[in-house]
């Protein structure tokens, strides 16, 4: 019968084992844990947290071979508490609380390190060698160290896997301990064999690397280059799929029975008629604003005509369509793209094609026509709740009444204010139409495509409107004054 | 022998109506079970019972004998971690590549690289595929690779149940006697537990253990295929005779 020193050495959560457990103190200073309750909450939650040298009863080894096993022991045994006292001495878990959940509760992974009576080494893994107890990134890694570092004293010693429940993760993690240089004795069931055998044969697979060779302080510079090209690109593609419509528009013309005209009463009411709430609500706020500062600002002076000048001028021309613009681009623009966007991922945009029909004629053309449509209309609506709460904010501010400076608005202000503002919402309406239609037929087949291009089409469509809105008041700067 | 799955008097419930009362049946530790029942009969909503995405109204479903709802979310969480679901479909991120895809369960467990890639390549291979699809978004893969990315996803944990809905499902029958090969070869190596909601009865049959019938809102029948093709119900008896004669 073999004489044998064990050195045990336990990791991941796990129920306290029984029977073996002999606590062991030689060096006076600590050494091995001595207590039950302490070797519980070792075991919970510290990998090497416990190392003991035991001897089996009835040994009849050499005195010679006995001091050595000793001593060996006596070395694990005061690294292990040392580390243990050193980096887990706070961490303990409550057992109570393994024994409450059970579910938590993995059998942990142990390895001895067996010297037989003929001298000769073995290393036996006991418990659970699988990613559930070794997945612990921390518990890993001091796994490995110390696992690295029994291996290495013992070169020459066998590994019996026999007694271990072990998967293609601790198969990698002694492959990896192991190194170059596999135990030359190898005791292992044929299903752990066959764990072994299937990372021999596992090709290693490309990855992509996302590594950017590009320097840090060029990077927003490459950002600007890049989001300005993106840009351009798709203001150029926008124009064409302008040029498109045009000719849809001119064709349906000629053709008015073609028009698919269910389909843009359809987008009239989801983008119109839907949208008249917030659109009146927004134009009364921004009405107040304009008349209550005005009628601050005028409150002294007996400049009515011109108080009502500003708030007519300034609605009309410009935050009727401004507002009803915004408003839409986020509201329907955003709508327009995430819907053609999910028919092109979910393949419905080719299902038509396959049918025959120009999805761009059934898809882009009714939704342009409506919002070229609706747009105007709109900033009507807006003007009329603009207006009102302008002029009602003045003649509160001013204490007077509030029909005298309505009846005043249209021998004030002149009446191609409104058809300006008309006209630039018409424009915006085919803006944001084109924008949204084009981003959303531009959206690829995966979930992140699609939020970027439902935010560019809003940024895009508001930054175009803007734009153009800017362009007309220098190109207008003498009409309606 | 603990099972690894039970269900007890289990009804089931959609929109408040019960589309399924009375399941009861047992997985053991190993077994392959196959669920089976026609379109719409609550298959894959018994599925989401069983991974507690949804309560049961009545009854009692035990994963690894416990009780999945009345756990507290972190164990929970836990006990999830244990169990490989393939969705119909695949239910892959299509932002990601197919390493993302696969190597997420395992970043979720916070593990590092090193040991994150080598893991993603041998349940790409466990899963019948060439490590090249590694780097390609789900967008640029056929059907039938996109199931296995989703099966390779499943595996990545090493998994102690698994979970498939209708795995062969738009498969060509070459695909997906591939397919089954790849799981009976993990079944027979690791000895995962596997519950598999299929129509594909010639699967069912090289893959199972034991069938469970569901349909008319309960559990119709149960047992081993051979013995429910003898089975004297006539709901049981159309149920495998359509199926046998529907080509492959």
């Amino acid at each position: 019968m073999a004489t044998q020193t064990t050195v045990n050495c336990v990791s991941g959560p796990g129920q306290p084992r029984t029977g073996r457990w002999t606590p062991h103190r030689r060096d006076g200073t600590g050494g091995a844990l001595a207590t039950r309750s302490r070797q519980i909450k070792h075991m919970c939650h510290e990998p090497f947290a416990l190392a003991t040298a035991e001897r089996s009863s009835g040994s009849t080894g050499s005195p010679v071979l006995w001091a050595a096993l000793l001593s060996f022991a006596d070395v694990r045994a005061r690294e292990t508490s040392r580390i243990f006292q050193k980096r887990y001495h706070l961490k303990a878990c409550d057992p109570s609380k393994v024994a409450r959940e059970p579910s938590h509760v993995m059998p942990e992974s142990s390895l001895s390190a067996t010297i037989h009576a003929n001298g000769s080494r073995e290393i036996i893994l006991g418990g659970s060698w699988t990613l559930k107890v070794l997945c612990d990134r921390k518990r890993l890694e001091s796994l490995e160290k110390q696992i690295g570092l029994l291996a290495s004293q013992h070169r020459e010693a066998s590994w019996n896997l026999e007694g271990a429940s072990l998967d293609h993760f601790g198969a990698l993690v002694l492959r990896r301990i192991w190194g170059q240089a596999p135990p030359a004795t190898l005791i292992r069931t044929p299903a752990q064999a066959s764990l072994f055998e299937r990372w021999e044969h596992t090709p290693p697979c490309p990855v992509e690397s996302t590594e950017d060779s590009i320097g840090f302080w060029l990077k927003p510079a490459r950002w600007v280059f890049e989001t300005l090209t993106e840009t351009v690109e798709t203001i150029g593609l926008v124009i064409l799929l302008f040029a498109k419509f045009l000719r849809q528009f001119l064709e349906s013309l000629v053709r008015p029975q073609k028009v698919p005209w269910a389909e843009i009463s359809r987008e009239i009411y989801e983008i119109g008629v839907k949208g008249l709430g917030i659109v009146a609500l927004v134009g009364t706020l921004i009405g107040i604003v304009i008349g209550y500062l005005a009628g601050l600002q005028l409150q002294g002076f007996a400049l009515r005509s011109f108080l009502v000048f500003i708030i007519g001028v300034s609605v009309l021309r410009e935050l009727g369509p401004m507002l009803a613009a915004i408003l839409v681009a986020g509201r329907s623009g955003s709508a327009i793209t995430a819907e053609l966007g999910v028919m092109k991922i979910r393949g419905e945009i080719d299902a038509l094609r396959a049918m025959g029909v120009d999805p761009a004629y059934r898809l882009l053309f009714p939704r342009l026509v409506a919002l070229m449509i609706v747009m105007p209309l709109l900033v009507g609506w807006s003007d009329c709740f603009g207006l009102a709460s302008g002029i009602g904010a003045a003649a509160l501010t001013l204490h007077t009444s509030f029909f005298p400076l309505l009846y005043a608005l249209p021998h004030i202000v002149p009446i191609v204010n409104l058809w300006l503002g008309v006209l630039k919402g018409l424009c915006f309406g085919l803006i944001i139409g084109l924008v949204a239609t084009h981003l959303g037929w531009e959206v690829r087949a995966d979930a992140g495509s699609l939020g970027q291009e439902t935010t560019r089409s809003v940024v895009l469509a508001i930054t175009l409107v803007i734009a153009l809105d800017a362009l007309a008041a220098v190109l207008f700067q003498h009409i309606g004054f | 022998m603990e099972p690894v799955v039970s269900f007890k008097d289990v009804e089931v419930d959609y929109d408040g109506k019960p589309i399924l009362t009375g399941i009861g049946f047992d997985v053991l530790p190993g077994e392959s079970v196959g669920l089976v029942g026609a379109s719409g009969s609550g298959k894959t909503t018994l599925l989401r019972h069983l991974i507690g995405l949804n309560q049961p109204a009545h009854g009692e479903i035990r994963i690894f004998g416990e009780h999945l709802n009345q756990l507290p979310h972190l164990t929970r969480l836990h006990l999830r971690q244990r169990i490989g679901v393939l969705f119909q479909g695949g239910a892959l991120f299509s932002s990601l590549t197919v390493f993302e895809n696969v190597a997420l369960p395992l970043r979720e467990r916070a593990l590092r690289d090193p040991w994150i890639q080598p893991m993603v390549c041998l349940a790409l291979s466990l899963a019948g595929l060439p490590p090249e699809v590694a780097p390609r978004v789900p967008s640029e893969l056929s059907g039938g690779m996109v199931t296995r990315v989703a099966l390779a996803r499943s595996l990545v944990i090493e998994p102690e149940l698994l979970l498939l809905d209708e795995p062969t499902s738009g498969l060509d029958p070459i695909v997906s006697d591939a397919f089954i090969a790849v799981l009976l070869n993990l079944q027979k190596n690791l000895g995962i537990t596997v519950l598999i909601i299929s129509h594909d009865i010639r699967a069912l049959k090289r893959l199972c253990h034991r069938v469970v019938i569901v349909g008319e809102g309960r559990l119709l029948a149960e047992g081993r295929i051979d013995s429910l093709q003898q089975s004297r119900d006539p709901r049981v008896r159309t149920f495998f005779r359509l199926d046998e004669d529907t080509p492959p």
